[in-house]
């Protein structure tokens, strides 16, 4: 299988990753578990990722879910990815959060990754939850306004070296999409155990309103990860 | 070269890190107080004064909000502040940012504060209102940011919840108190409202600042599980209305003397339901 998979000029990654961390609405540590895997083909990638909660105030243990597919482009040397994603955020037993967007990423700099895009959430309210409170349909979905979404990540190494840290500048994770104006800082870390398994460490740290109205503490996570090139 | 670019990279240095009349730099990366340290002397404060109760003796009654006043300028904080007792309203509502944070914009919305016997006022703060350690102006004139009144009318009790959002944030003790105030209290009242400056929704293009995703889960959590009715915010400065379950979101426009389409809110209680409208001025 695998060698038929190289012989077709195909990649299969896998991941997982655990963070912990606490934040002003968790009440105390929650630690969740992801697991991604994806696909690519030529210049197609697909990824999908589950994400579990194993310890946090939310009574779901599947708590997101994620698909991305991208392509590969180049306008004359300029190498750049386009990616549509779904994402699935069930952060209660009563509602849930989806966005859906398109983001573009280009690693043309050797020492930086930059990501801009749009996204567009709704929250609704759960069959269940409306029945249990007597909800009619029509109000069970409240659609935000197109949002902008950036990652400015600075490396210290080039993005191929065995070990890299990183800084970046972002409002996205794989789950959780703030507005523009929420900026979270990720210090990461990268090392090579070999040449297709790779271990990874970040640190992110929350402040509300930072850049924007009156800066004020609101959580840190840590996040420790490995991923694999079959 | 090196000259040139000091000469053009200096003021805009100085340009952005000074305070201009409306923002503080400061109050961009740090807070002069916390959101958990505003909510304990919020707590003292209600610890020794206790909530307010008001009683009327009909079944319908009016109550008026409004948010962004920025005071310097009072012309439409007047026109407010004496609609509502020429038309005789309950209680009014300030929803934050009633100043720029200044201790002159506080001594001037002092001033034009009406007589709290000829009109009840509540107030939560804003963000605007922090800057320029405003946090201590606001609490001598105003006390609490972070507290519940109660509205009495002969057969039924409305439940009204002022939260204070300033800081981009409830923080871990206020959000814990909000929690508990509903799960002890709201099957007591009739109609509950909240007012809180930041807005919780993106709902148009623009760049005011709400909660981290995070917060706002879990609020949409709370008002659900707990029937809030009515969430009354501002901070964007441009009303908008949206719909969630059993709540009605409410973005206020902001009551600024600049602004062309100031409006406030007037929401008329009554026994089917919580009716609002937008008052320009």
């Amino acid at each position: 299988m695998l060698t038929s998979v190289k012989g077709i000029n195909a990649q299969i990654k896998l991941q997982s990753y655990i963070d912990i961390g606490e934040n002003n609405v968790s009440e105390g540590v929650f630690i969740k578990n992801v697991y991604r895997s994806s696909y690519q083909y030529q210049k197609y990638n697909v990824e999908a990722g589950m994400q579990f909660d194993l310890q946090s105030n939310n009574p779901n243990t599947l708590t997101g879910f994620d698909i991305i597919g991208s392509r590969e482009f180049s306008i004359k040397d300029f190498p750049f990815d386009v990616k549509g994603f779904f994402i699935l955020n069930r952060f209660s037993d009563l509602l849930y959060e989806t966005n859906w967007g398109v983001r573009i990423e280009t690693r043309k700099l050797g020492h930086f990754l930059f990501e801009l895009g749009t996204n567009f959430k709704t929250y609704t309210i759960n069959s269940a939850a409306r029945e249990e409170y007597n909800i009619n349909k029509s109000d069970s979905k409240l659609r935000e306004n197109f949002n902008l979404m950036y990652m400015i990540t600075a490396y210290l190494k080039p993005h191929n070296n065995d070990w890299n840290v990183g800084l970046s500048f972002t409002n996205v994770d794989y789950y959780i999409i703030n507005q523009s104006t929420n900026p979270v800082f990720n210090l990461q870390m990268t090392y090579k155990l070999k040449s297709n398994l790779t271990l990874y460490l970040d640190t992110w740290y929350k402040q509300a309103g930072i850049f924007n109205i009156n800066a004020n503490y609101f959580g840190y996570f840590f996040r420790g990860g490995i991923k694999w090139e079959i | 070269m090196g000259n040139m670019k000091i000469k053009i990279i200096l003021p805009v240095l100085i340009f952005i890190l000074s305070s201009c009349d409306k923002m503080e730099m400061r109050g961009f990366f740090t807070s002069y107080e916390n959101a958990n340290n505003r909510f304990e002397q919020s707590n003292e404060w209600n610890n020794q004064n206790g909530h307010s109760e008001i009683s009327i003796p009909q079944r319908t009654y009016t109550i008026n909000a409004m948010g962004d006043s920025h005071v310097g300028g009072t012309e439409n904080l007047d026109t407010f502040f004496k609609n509502a007792q020429d038309e005789n309203a309950t209680a009014v509502v300030m929803v934050g940012d009633i100043t720029n944070g200044h201790k002159e914009d506080y001594d001037v919305s002092s001033e034009h504060l009406p007589l709290i016997d000829t009109l009840i006022y509540f107030a939560t703060v804003g963000n605007h209102d922090l800057f320029f350690d405003g946090w201590k102006h606001f609490y001598s004139i105003f006390g609490s940011s972070s507290y519940f009144f109660v509205i009495n009318t002969p057969n039924q009790s409305d439940l009204f919840i002022c939260l204070d959002t300033g800081g981009g944030t409830l923080g871990n003790i206020q959000l814990d108190w909000f929690k508990k105030l509903l799960e002890t209290s709201r099957n007591n009242y009739r109609y509950c409202t909240v007012f809180t400056h930041n807005n919780l929704f993106r709902l148009r293009p623009t760049a005011s600042t709400n909660s981290m995703v995070e917060e706002i889960q879990v609020l949409l959590d709370i008002f659900l599980r707990h029937n809030v009715n009515m969430v009354v915010t501002a901070h964007d400065h441009k009303r908008n209305t949206d719909i969630l379950g059993n709540t009605n979101h409410i973005i206020m426009d902001a009551l600024q003397d600049v602004n062309d389409k100031a409006s406030y809110l007037k929401l008329s209680i009554n026994e089917e339901n919580i009716d609002y409208s937008f008052v320009e001025l």
